[in-house]
């Protein structure tokens, strides 16, 4: 969601964790959303090196992948826990299938088990847990309130340019 | 059956748990095929080293994620028994020195964009200060001895006098001529 005008980004947060040679990079953004008490923040993280991109196939072990990444995340926002209305994160899936196959099913594994880790240190502030799916991607979110309760949900689904569907849990 | 943890070992997992973890809480549609063994082996790994904690034993590991799926409402039978079957596959066919490893491609799925890329490159911080131990002491004492000179030149330029001390240990002060000739002057000898 970053860079858009009326997502007013206030300040981020970035740090690099090392991983299996390479390194990670998970950066966090918080903005200022009329009508929204809160900060609205966003997670990215993503591979910092083109080793990757070498045709070279070999076999690695991708376990604690996914915790090292949720976990570097919610130790960068519980300081600000209690000024946080709304925390998610998106994946566009487009593009994936061709980067491996089955590509999108296995990132979104992943993205969604990092989502229920995480909710787990934050729903005593955010307790609702939500999927959005929209049309190239999906995000999930953890919110103060029912997020389709609020607004912004609107905006939100504007700017996505996609019909929401929100399933709770 | 056998999962392989962050530090390589093997180590049981129950099927049923397995199975469920493989079964989407969010949208439990009845009608997508089976995974491969090599599509559990991958999403397996994933998803369990995403809520394995290294300082937990198994047993409070497993029951961690029994309560993350405990959250939601329990599968149909019919995802339950297609997740099952993806299980099967996986204790079947994929042999043990493969669990829990996955060709590299896998990590392509997080290569940044380029934009992110030149992000990233831009918190790499030039001329980042080495490790003493990487550095040899000649390294070391070559690299203060061009500083040495490089200071001293600048202090000439600049029409300061500069005083050092030479081979011999007598104290010598230079000082820059307007002709761009260096004038040396030994402490003893200019007293004489």
């Amino acid at each position: 969601m970053a860079g858009h005008p009326q997502l007013n980004q206030v300040k981020s947060k970035t740090e690099r964790v090392p991983y299996s040679g390479t390194f990670f990079i998970v950066e966090i953004s918080y903005h200022n959303i009329d009508g929204i008490d809160g900060y609205v923040v966003g997670l990215k993280f993503y591979d910092q090196s083109n080793s990757t991109d070498s045709a070279k196939v070999a076999r690695v072990h991708p376990f604690g992948l996914g915790r090292i990444v949720a976990q570097t995340a919610i130790k960068m926002i519980l300081p600000d826990l209690d000024q946080i209305s709304i925390f998610g994160f998106y994946l566009q899936t487009e593009g994936l299938e061709a980067r491996r196959k089955g590509g999108a099913a296995r990132k979104k594994e992943m993205y969604q088990a990092k989502a229920l880790l995480m909710h787990k240190d934050v729903k005593s502030k955010l307790k609702h847990l939500t999927r959005f799916e929209v049309d190239g991607g999906l995000g999930w979110t953890m919110s103060e309130h029912d997020y389709s309760s609020y607004p912004q949900l609107e905006f939100f689904e504007r700017e996505l340019a996609k019909q929401l569907e929100v399933i709770l849990c | 059956m056998l999962i392989r943890i962050e530090t390589g070992e093997l180590i049981e997992f129950p099927e049923d748990l397995a199975a469920r973890v493989l079964i989407d809480p969010f949208s439990d549609d009845g009608d997508k095929p089976a995974l491969t063994a090599e599509e559990v082996n991958v999403a397996l790994h994933s998803i369990l080293g995403t809520y394995f904690d290294p300082d937990l034993s198994r047993e409070d590991n497993i029951k961690a994620v029994e309560e993350i799926y405990d959250q939601f409402k329990p599968p149909s039978a019919e995802s339950l028994r297609r997740a099952q079957e993806s299980i099967r596959a996986y204790v079947r066919e994929v042999k043990e020195a493969d669990i829990g490893s996955v060709d590299s491609d896998y990590l392509k799925l997080f290569s940044a964009t380029e934009q992110e890329r030149q992000f990233a490159k831009s918190l790499i911080k030039p001329n980042k200060l080495r490790d003493f131990s990487d550095v040899s002491t000649a390294e070391i004492a070559d690299i203060a001895r061009k500083a040495g000179q490089e200071a001293r030149q600048e202090s000439l330029n600049a029409g300061c006098e500069v005083v050092s001390e030479d081979e011999q240990g007598r104290t010598v002060t230079t000082k820059k001529l307007p002709d761009g000739t260096e004038q040396k002057i030994v402490k003893g000898e200019a007293e004489d």
